[in-house]
């Protein structure tokens, strides 16, 4: 079955069209016009030519696709990609059907063909000075980055990357997300509240990694190459700002595996981890000629460590988490949707370091009747991949025992009491070590090592 | 049984050094005489004292590093276990060494350069071929043995991403000739675990004005010699470099593996660079042990040489840096980009790392290292196999003397170049018939007879014969060969039998093969620049 994507450069950004037998869709990535115009033409072929073969990849799995044909060169990436693609589908595999090996023959057997335009491309070296562009999702980690840059001095670009939400029938069911209408109100705010400007770029490339969009089964494809388009999608902030870096939100937990029941190690969020920041890097360096990078300023700390920092450190800042991805009907009014696991996991977090959840809009989720959104309590593919994992059910029993530490009670934590509080005061020690510890920080550079450290330090010996 | 320093098809002999990268230039001796490495002449010495003797690894600092002429692995050192190894690399006086470990098991591979042009290519370059070469000369080893990790003390390859995508593609052709086990090697390198070293690596581009010439290896091959050839008419005024990889010696099952590619070769250098007045620089290339089962004492297999053309690539970077080389000429022909499908579905190319596809990777690698300033190409992309020969004898048969295809492999190729015995002879023997090129003057015997006939993959496809000739892929081409060599009046049983067997065929198809075959197809990754040179000396030789 053939699957063919043309694309274009528009006065805004870039225009995505693919043709699946009879099924085609156009999608449109907007920046803001003057920063697009800005942007050096051949970098914006090499955006264009890249994320068409990093957004659809998995799409042509998805439909089951033997051939790609591509209207734009090969792209430079390619390979960086296939090899993201290449680490990412073990998981994608097992958290589909318990099969890590899913969807390796049909990736291996994916012929793509690209047009005969030349790729060369010469490094355009921006010039840039100790500055950063940051992703702002109003998560945790985004917003802890944030602080942390504007008080190491990096005089922070803020940008957010506007998926589209969901508003579809999907099988007889109404599947909608109300995520950019709360991210629109937050950055109004926020923007307001801090004297700054969010930049927004909104990336229809967002539609093609989701199944719902095309009425195909289930999957974690599509997910895999998220943080890596967003990386593509900042370049033009770097190169109008001139930005040394580009700084993601990945905590430490990026880096965690398991190992499926065949044996295979399965990253849920292998995008976010070191080893592909590293890849990312490489691929920044030949585009900037070496003078731009990515970091992530929490990869250090554990997620808890993350919350206890914003919540301390920058409280200002806190008020405007919304950690929610904001997908079902429970949250078309309210940012958290408090029917989740990502709301289970930080409303407990909340509730473990003194935060009042009601702040931030997140309902009680203490109740009984919500426990099946608590990975220490249940696993269901329905989960976010990290709490379905249970990657995360040691950090959330940690969380669980500081709440009734700090005087929760009632439901769950009731239920905690029975069935958990032992093993968690057993293990409170390791758990303080393993959850409140700065880890070594791999891709930070030592200069801002050197002034972000102290604050780790003070704020989690607090 | 199959030795696998096989080029797999025909023009990269695996085993048999430079073979694919296809360099020439005429070379500029003013400062790099002292340099070019001399040796004695072939003839005059043993296999063992010609290799032993050289200065050059005399002086090397590495206590137990070995001459790769021959290779000194005489015995297995057994297959690794699946275990981690690590695999340390240094930057030398005259080139690297990778050491690789596990356990007790410690060796090193050494790769030589001429010293002058590998003391004057820069630091931060040498470090990237440095860091990449250890990556790509490895990762297969942990498919053959399925390693649980390999870890470096180098720190991440700029270009580790794209060895993973050239390993995939090459195991999809491995697995198949393993009897359908493509999906064992994919999940074998699903859950293989590569840890560098945590520094950065280094940014590197090099600026510098290139000049319109080229570097390239050279192989005796006849893709070797017809890019020499071109080069030269077309002044590229072509740097000739050989890369020698050890000549295997070493009992494996009771049978003495013996190869003997260096000395032949040797014996056709020393000629050759008396008749042409050029120097062909030479690479000493230990890694080549690397890829050799029968080193590991482990079953028949393809796995290991999916990354020797890339590693050329790299190789050859002092030497386009030293030069102001602007291209790095490669001799893989129009078949290179053959495929066929597995019965697992999989597609599969003997040789995708001499594919046109593959080519435009390479280039992207050197398009980043080299700021644009290098190119990678193959001249003869764009013919077959069969309209490189014609090209060759016809337009520059003071060269076409000099080919040598065999990968002399066998016992039968001791004091001959050509073998005789191997599916590789059988097919340029055809070629040279079919060309009305006399195959004895190059020292190819008569072919023709019954007893040969295993050995032609238009009678028969074994495991036996080079991957190109036993997957079948090469089977008309040889069908028109036969059919040129009877209508030119060529004789003898094998004749006979094709006559009765495949000569209604061939009359019937004769049209459609020579348009296949002697067509001059689109040029992929051939410099427009070149290619209004090129392109009416293939129209004009191959319309004779």
């Amino acid at each position: 079955m053939g699957f063919r994507v043309h694309t274009s450069i528009t006065p805004n950004g870039l225009s995505l069209r693919f043709d699946n037998s009879g099924i085609n869709s156009i999608e449109e990535v907007r920046f803001p016009s003057d920063i697009w115009r800005a942007f050096p033409s051949s970098l914006k072929e090499q955006l264009r030519d890249n994320l068409a073969y990093l957004s659809t990849v998995e799409l042509a799995l998805m439909f089951k696709a033997n051939e790609v044909d591509y209207d734009t060169a090969v792209p430079l990436f390619k390979s960086f990609f296939n090899d993201l693609f290449w680490k990412y589908f073990l998981y994608s595999g097992d958290s589909d059907c318990g099969d890590a090996l899913k969807y390796y023959p049909d990736f291996a057997r994916l012929e793509v063909s690209f047009s005969d335009k030349s790729s060369g491309f010469s490094p355009l070296v921006p010039d840039v000075s100790e500055r950063s562009v940051n992703t702002l999702t109003f998560g945790k980690e985004s917003l802890l980055s944030f602080g942390l840059a504007r008080e190491l001095g990096l005089n922070p670009v803020l940008f957010t990357v506007l998926d589209p939400d969901l508003n579809v029938n999907y099988r007889g069911e109404l599947v909608q997300s109300f995520t950019n209408k709360h991210l629109r109100s937050l950055a109004v705010q926020f923007e307001k509240k801090f004297e700054l400007k969010v930049h927004f770029v909104e990336n229809g490339l967002g539609n093609l990694r989701c199944n719902v969009n095309w009425d195909l089964e289930d999957t974690d494809l599509g997910s895999a190459n998220v943080i890596t388009e967003f990386m593509l999608l900042g370049l033009p902030l770097v190169y109008n700002f001139g930005c040394k870096y580009i700084l993601f939100g990945n905590e430490y937990s990026c880096d965690s595996s398991y190992v499926n029941k065949a044996g295979y190690t399965c990253f849920p969020a292998y995008d976010q981890s070191t080893g592909w920041m590293k890849q990312m890097n490489g691929m920044l360096s030949i585009l900037t000629g070496g003078k731009v990078s990515t970091l992530s300023l929490v990869q250090p700390l554990q997620e808890l460590a993350v919350a206890k920092l914003l919540y301390q450190r920058y409280p200002a800042l806190a008020c405007f988490q919304m950690s929610c991805h904001a997908d079902n009907v429970y949250a078309s009014e309210s940012r958290w949707c408090g029917h989740c696991s990502k709301c289970a996991r930080c409303y407990v977090f909340m509730k473990a370091l003194g935060f009042d959840p009601a702040s931030v809009g997140l309902s009680d989720m203490s109740s009984t009747q919500n426990k099946e959104y608590f990975s220490l309590f249940s696993s269901s593919q329905k989960m976010c991949a990290y709490d379905s994992a249970g990657v995360g059910r040691e950090e959330q029993l940690f969380a669980f025992l500081l709440a009734i530490q700090r005087g929760a009670s009632g439901g769950l934590f009731d239920l905690f009491r029975l069935r958990f509080y032992e093993e968690g005061v057993m293990r409170e020690k390791e758990f303080q070590e393993k959850f409140f510890r700065i880890y070594q920080p791999v891709n930070i550079p030592d200069h801002l090592w050197a002034k972000l450290k102290p604050i780790f330090e003070e704020e989690l010996g607090k | 049984m199959t030795i696998p320093r096989v080029d797999k098809k025909g023009c990269l002999a695996a085993g048999s050094p430079g073979s694919g990268v296809e360099a020439a230039a005429a070379l500029d001796t003013s400062s790099l005489s002292a340099e070019v490495i001399s040796l004695p002449e072939a003839s005059t010495v043993e296999n063992d004292s010609l290799l032993l003797e050289d200065p050059l690894v005399q002086e090397l600092p590495i206590d137990n590093m070995v001459w790769p002429g021959i290779s000194q692995v005489k015995s297995a050192f057994g297959p690794l276990k699946q275990n981690i190894v690590y695999v340390n690399s240094d930057i030398v006086e005259k080139g690297l060494v990778f050491t690789l470990k596990q356990g007790v098991f410690n060796h090193s591979f050494p790769l030589v350069m001429p010293e002058a042009i590998w003391s004057s290519f820069p630091d931060n370059l040498k470090k990237v071929v440095r860091d990449n070469i250890a990556h790509l000369a490895s990762v297969e080893l942990g498919v053959m043995f399925n390693l649980k990790k390999i870890k470096y003390d180098t720190p991440l390859p700029q270009f580790k991403s794209f060895f993973v995508e050239l390993v995939l593609k090459c195991l999809a052709y491995s697995g198949d000739c393993a009897s359908g086990k493509t999906m064992d090697y994919i999940s074998r390198l699903c859950n293989l675990e590569f840890s560098f070293d945590s520094q950065t690596p280094p940014y590197t581009t090099v600026d510098f004005a290139p000049e319109d010439r080229s570097v390239n290896t050279i192989t005796f091959g006849k893709e070797s010699l017809v890019s020499y050839g071109l080069c030269k008419e077309i002044g590229l005024n072509p740097l000739l470099v050989t890369v020698i990889e050890p000549d295997m010696d070493i009992v494996y099952r009771d049978e003495h593996l013996r190869s003997f590619e260096n000395k032949h070769k040797e014996d056709l250098r020393i000629q050759f660079e008396k008749e042409f007045e050029v120097q062909m620089h030479k690479i000493y290339n230990g890694l080549g042990d690397m890829n050799f089962y029968a080193h590991w004492g482990v079953d028949e297999t393809e796995l290991g040489w999916s990354s020797q053309l890339t590693q050329y690539m790299f190789f050859l970077l002092p030497f386009c840096y030293s030069f102001k080389s602007k291209y790095m000429v490669f001799g893989n022909e129009n078949s290179c980009d053959r495929y066929y499908y597995s019965k697992e579905g999989f597609k599969c190319y003997p040789v995708y790392d001499q594919s046109a596809e593959w080519i435009g990777h390479m280039n992207a690698m050197l398009h980043t290292m080299m700021n644009g300033r290098v190119k990678a190409t193959s001249l003869v992309q764009s013919i077959q196999e069969i309209a490189v020969a014609k090209v060759l004898y016809q337009r520059y048969p003071e060269l076409a003397k000099y080919q040598m295809s065999c990968h002399a492999d066998s016992d039968s190729a001791e004091f001959n170049r050509w073998c005789n015995t191997c599916s590789k002879c059988a097919r340029i023997y055809t070629f040279m018939k079919a060309l009305g090129f006399d195959p004895a003057s190059v020292g190819l015997k008569d072919m023709f007879s019954l007893e040969f006939k295993k050995h032609f993959s238009l009678f028969s496809q074994t495991k036996d014969m080079r991957g190109f000739d036993g997957s079948g892929l090469g089977r008309d081409e040889q069908l028109f060969a036969f059919y040129l060599a009877a209508q030119r009046g060529a004789t003898g049983d094998l004749i006979d039998l094709f006559k009765k067997d495949f000569y209604e065929e061939a009359a019937a198809r004769e049209e459609e093969l020579r348009t296949d075959f002697f067509k001059v197809h689109k040029p992929l990754n051939v410099p427009p620049v070149l290619w209004k040179k090129i392109k009416p000396i293939f129209e004009e030789e191959l319309r004779k």
